[in-house]
């Protein structure tokens, strides 16, 4: 080999470069039009023919370790940058936070039911929060004396003597909206009414004057217990997950008879309890008379059930009146 | 209603295992709601000896008592004035339990502990801390030859029993009596009803001799017996009678009233004892009286009882109020010995609307206004007279009277089984039905095919309609045994409605721009709605319970600022709510009901520190902007931003329309709600009317796609001097009216008033971005449009291109 070209491949090898001036200097020294390697080419026309081919090939190979040595102490000289950035550069610094936005539990609990509930074929209807008489009560086969018709339990909202104004209350229930939808469609009536509703209460963790209720009905030509059963046994899964224990009940309702109600088991095998999640039962003949339905071709079921009690199972919160509140930190709880 | 176990086994065989039994009433439609068990075992505690007596230091009423366990000597320290020396008492040791429960329903485990300073290793008890009886006049004493350390059970069986508690549906007043659930259970299970034995005597009649009985209206009272004792001895009850009737939460009084309230349990009809001497003129009249009457019932209160309420009276004053409690004046005490009981059949309305008018519900009222047995009222006579013949042998019946002016009349039904099938969807043989409806003694026989007549019994008025029959057969036949429909459920193709994928589409959309969802009351203080309107126009409740939920909300603006507020005093710097919800207000024609209308509102809104201290900007409020730019992508998200026009309404106000429909505004809050609602920091809303939105995004329609342009556009910059008071937008609106179809959009991006323009001035500058579907624009094409543009604006607001 050339002594020459050994010479410089030794101070290639011996070449520290710890910053990038002595990269620079490293680059000037080897690699650059000037530089002892490019020299070393302006030596071809003196080398013999014969030793040309040998001399070209390491000159070359001296010319790749040059730069790969730069290309390597480049390339480490850029990793060890970090600390020469500006600080506003510095992208661990937080960012600005952008608003996140939250759906209130009420409703996300709402929209899970009735995600379940379009899948079983349901529909959705609504009606209004101040009702007549006729439709909260009436309709429903309260009977005129019932406890629920008294000032102690209702809020009145119109109470007229004149019998052919009627009585407006704050609907007490979702269920009168099952009567206008009765009177204004003919079965098969397939549908979730979903809604505010108000009890004249006083307010304490367990019980607040105003909360919303799911209402479901179904009414078509052989409508029995077997299919509100099923229905029923669907939603729970649905809901709580197919693992679910339940028991179905005997119950009361003036709106359905039979009338039942299910529980759900909740907690560990041991110290858990039943809890009642839902009133159900088949539509009383008198609610399909008052509605304009005849009993005898059709029947249906209806059920109902609290979406504050639902969420307050799901989400383990203690207090009803947590949810009309609004406090920011619940509320950022339900992302 | 509370049920004694040790009761309930008269009438029926019961399972050792009380859960089984509270399962299976749960199951037939008597929840349970609490099974306790009574009389816990005495097994902890033990027998000890009292060894020697010292009083307290510190406290006069305490001794300091040391006491023989049968293994070492405890210091106990003692409150009873009745302890000694050398007496044998029961002891509760460190870590026993005792048999009682506190007030509050938990165990009351004994701990080593100070009293006074002085240490105390267990507690020497009175008979109710064992559970034994009420009396806590001392500790109690043994025999004093009782062995110390053995275990009390050794030497005491405490009564024990356990009650279960079940919640009774309006519908089955004939589960109010311990017979009552038994023939539930009876029908249940398959296995015999025993109920005692009541002899009718030959001689009922129906007017006294020595008592005359007069009904004044019978659809109030269609029945009234009247069984008069004499040599009666009023004593404290017998231990059978105290201990079933304290199991069941209620208190001995003496034997004759604890047989009365005794038959009202096990039968179901409230019965009443006079003393007969007490009855001026041996009269009892069933009347009642047009003005209000003071009348002292036997708790010794005086209550005014309204006009038209039913009383049982003398020949001189009321005695009773009927159906609900007797009178000071004729209660039955230790001098008594005669009586009359009464056994009625009251009219449930007429008791119900007593009992609720002076808020007092008894036993009595609970079950007379839930509609009794109208058949038992003899027998219930009869058997509560026998009991106390049992408990004093010299009593003697003198008198039976039986006033019953209308008998009611019994009801036969038909039922249908292929309508048991068709609402149970589960075939139930004939056969079982019949067999069921016999166990729970509804009278039924084959009637023709398919077809079962039924006898209702009296004790189930409730039972009126063939459906209240199959719900008989459903609950006996068990809801859980009916098996899953074979044909599946039918699917419906009913989607959601546009109105449900509307407000949903305007819930995602704000969670997605950031904001929190809150959901206020509808119903708010009078005085709180006064500030946002005129109390003329809203709806409010008649009969609020308390002045806090008067109104009806008009608006959702007051739930959001008290949301605000809420926050605020938590320390919460920068608020971003929306809620959809309805709001309340009169209207002539209404929405659902004349007079009220009812609209389903949004409302966003913003309050508070947009930004806090952050490295990259300093920390700033919310300004109107924001809001409006949130409100504008609300705007695109929906696909209505071009048809929305907005309208300004004063300079911190804006007024949102749809053609010619006003849909809501967004608005500054003023100074005087930020005051009331201590708000500091401005405080930004909008409220629009979703039902609008809603009928406009119908009218729309679905969005069909529209190609990408495939020519580059053209953007072209003017920029407007004119007055101030010009509002921008107002000029906007202008261009893009006058813009023609190549007018794409607007953007302002400068706003400039100062130097080099007039002080009454302010220069505008417009982008206008012009785009040709079907070619590319050269300056030429737009530049006669600007022109146009300018000059007319010219004309019309002497505006003039900034130079």
């Amino acid at each position: 080999m050339n002594p020459e070209i050994a010479q410089i491949e030794q101070q290639i090898k011996n070449y520290t470069i710890s910053n990038l001036d002595e990269l620079e200097s490293f680059r000037l020294q080897f690699l650059s039009k000037k530089g002892s390697i490019q020299e070393l080419f302006k030596l071809m026309g003196t080398i013999p023919n014969q030793e040309k081919a040998a001399f070209g090939k390491s000159l070359n190979e001296l010319k790749k370790l040059a730069q790969d040595t730069f290309d390597q102490a480049k390339e480490a000289q850029h990793s060890t940058q970090t600390t020469q950035v500006s600080a506003i550069d510095d992208i661990s610094l937080s960012p600005e936070p952008l608003p996140v936005g939250s759906i209130h539990p009420l409703t996300k609990t709402l929209q899970e039911m009735k995600n379940i509930f379009y899948r079983l074929g349901f529909n959705i209807a609504d009606g209004p929060e101040v009702e007549d008489d006729f439709h909260n009560f009436t309709a429903l086969n309260f009977p005129p004396n019932h406890p629920a018709r008294d000032t102690q339990d209702t809020f009145f909202v119109r109470k007229d003597d004149d019998p052919g104004i009627p009585d407006l209350v704050l609907r007490t229930h979702t269920s009168p909206v099952q009567i206008r939808l009765m009177e204004k469609q003919a079965p098969p009536i397939r549908s979730i009414m979903p809604g505010r509703v108000y009890r004249n209460e006083a307010v304490s963790p367990k019980s607040y004057f105003l909360f919303h209720q799911v209402e479901a009905l179904y009414v078509d030509r052989h409508v029995s217990v077997a299919d509100l059963k099923e229905s029923l046994i669907t939603f729970v899964k649905l809901m709580y997950g197919s693992d679910v224990i339940y028991r179905l009940r005997p119950s009361y309702f003036p709106f359905t008879e039979p009338s039942l109600e299910m529980d759900i088991w909740w907690g560990s095998k041991t110290t858990g309890k039943w809890l009642e999640i839902l009133g159900s039962g088949m539509v009383d003949p008198n609610v399909f008379i008052a509605a304009g339905v005849d009993p005898e071709i059709y029947s249906g079921f209806a059920w109902g059930m609290g979406v504050e009690r639902i969420a307050i199972l799901k989400y383990g919160i203690d207090d009803i009146r947590t949810f009309y509140e609004n406090d920011i930190r619940f509320l950022h709880q339900f992302i | 209603m509370k049920l004694s176990y040790n009761w309930l086994k008269e009438y029926v065989s019961l399972p050792e295992n009380v859960q089984e039994t509270a399962d299976t009433l749960t199951l037939i439609g008597l929840e349970e709601e609490e099974t306790q068990h009574l009389g816990a075992s005495l097994d902890q505690i033990i027998v000890g000896e009292i060894r020697a007596v010292t009083p307290h230091p510190d406290a006069d009423r305490l001794s300091i008592c040391m006491v023989f366990d049968g293994d070492k000597e405890l210091q106990i320290v003692c409150g009873a004035n009745n302890v000694a020396t050398g007496q044998k008492v029961p002891v509760a040791p460190v870590n026993s339990t005792l048999p009682i429960k506190d007030e509050q329903g938990r165990s009351i485990k004994i701990k080593k502990t100070k009293l006074r300073g002085v240490v105390s290793e267990g507690m020497i008890c009175a008979e109710d801390e064992l559970g034994i009886s009420d009396d806590h006049a001392g500790i109690m004493v043994l025999p004093s030859d009782t062995t110390p350390g053995i275990p009390l059970s050794e030497l005491i069986s405490s009564y024990q029993d356990s009650v279960i508690e079940i919640a009774i549906t309006p519908n089955r007043p004939d589960a109010t009596s311990h017979i009552g659930v038994a023939r539930d259970l009876s029908a249940k299970w398959g296995t015999p009803l025993t109920v005692p034995t009541v002899t009718i005597p030959d001689q009922v009649a129906n007017q006294g001799t020595n008592v005359t009985i007069s009904i004044e209206d019978p659809q109030k009272c269609s029945r009234y017996v009247g069984v008069v004792m004499e040599n009666i001895q009023v004593s404290p009850s017998p231990a059978w009678l105290k201990n079933r009737l304290e199991a069941i939460g209620l208190r001995s009084i003496n034997n004759i009233v604890d047989v009365t309230n005794y038959v009202m349990y096990e039968w179901g009809q409230p019965l009443h004892a006079f003393d007969a001497n007490n009855l001026k003129g041996s009269s009892i009249h069933v009347k009642s009286f047009a003005e209000p009457y003071d009348f002292t019932t036997l708790d010794g209160v005086t209550r005014k009882v309204p006009g038209g309420s039913l009383f049982i009276c003398d020949d001189e004053q009321a005695v009773a109020i009927a159906g609900i409690m007797g009178g000071e004046n004729s209660e039955v005490s230790e001098s008594t010995i005669t009586i009359v009981l009464e056994s009625a059949y009251f009219d449930p309305s007429t008791i119900r609307k007593c009992s609720k008018q002076l808020s007092l519900q008894t036993d009595a009222s609970y079950r007379f206004e839930r509609g009794i047995d109208s058949n038992i009222q003899l027998t219930a006579a009869i058997r509560a007279a026998d009991l106390i013949k049992e408990m004093i042998p010299e009593a003697l019946i003198t008198e039976t009277i039986d006033l019953h002016p209308i008998p009611k009349k019994s009801l036969e039904l038909s039922l249908r089984v292929s309508r048991v099938y068709q609402i149970l969807g589960v075939e139930i043989g004939e056969e079982w039905i019949i067999n069921q409806l016999n166990r729970l003694e509804i009278t039924s026989k084959r009637s023709g095919s398919g077809m079962i007549e039924c006898h209702i019994p009296s004790f189930r008025p409730d039972i009126e309609r063939e459906i209240d029959l199959i719900e008989e057969i459903g609950r006996l036949y068990d809801y859980n045994n009916i098996p899953s429909p074979t044909n599946g459920i039918n699917l419906s193709s009913s989607p959601f409605s546009d109105w449900e994928l509307d407000k949903q589409k305007i819930i995602e959309t704000l969670v997605g721009l950031g904001f929190n969802e809150i959901y206020s009351n509808s119903l708010i203080s009078e005085a709180e709605a006064s500030q946002f309107g005129d109390l003329d126009q809203m709806i409010a409740t008649l009969n609020p319970l308390t002045k806090d939920m008067t109104t009806l909300r008009p608006s959702l603006l007051p739930g959001f600022l008290k949301a605000s507020s809420y926050n605020k005093n938590r320390n919460a710097k920068g608020l971003r709510f929306f809620e959809l919800g309805n709001v309340f207000f009169n209207d002539e024609q209404g929405t659902f009901h004349k007079g009220i209308g009812e609209q389903t509102h949004v409302l966003i809104g913003l309050a508070g520190q947009k930004q806090e201290d952050h490295w990259q900007s300093p920390s700033s409020k919310y300004t109107f902007m924001d809001l409006k730019s949130s409100v504008q992508s609300l705007w695109v998200s929906l696909g209505l931003d071009h048809k929305i026009k907005e309208k300004l309404d004063g300079y911190n106000s804006l007024q949102y329309y749809i053609g010619k429909h006003y849909i809501g505004n967004l608005s500054q809050v003023n100074k005087s709600l930020q005051t009331i609602y201590e708000l500091d920091e401005a405080v930004y809303f909008a409220e629009f009317n979703v039902q609008l939105i809603h009928e406009v995004r119908r009218e729309v329609g679905v969005p069909t796609f529209s190609k990408i342009p495939k020519y580059p556009g053209i953007e072209y910059d003017i920029a407007l001097v004119m007055d101030k008071e010009i509002a921008a937008g107002t000029i906007e609106a202008e261009i893009s009216q006058m813009g023609t179809k190549l007018l794409n959009k607007i953007r302002i991006f400068d706003v400039y008033e100062g130097e080099n323009i007039p002080k009454n001035k302010k220069s505008i500058a417009y982008r206008l971005y012009f785009l040709d579907p079907n070619k590319t624009l050269n300056i030429s094409d737009i530049e006669p449009i600007i022109d146009k543009v300018v000059r007319s604006l010219n004309k019309k607001y002497t505006i003039e291109l900034r130079s």
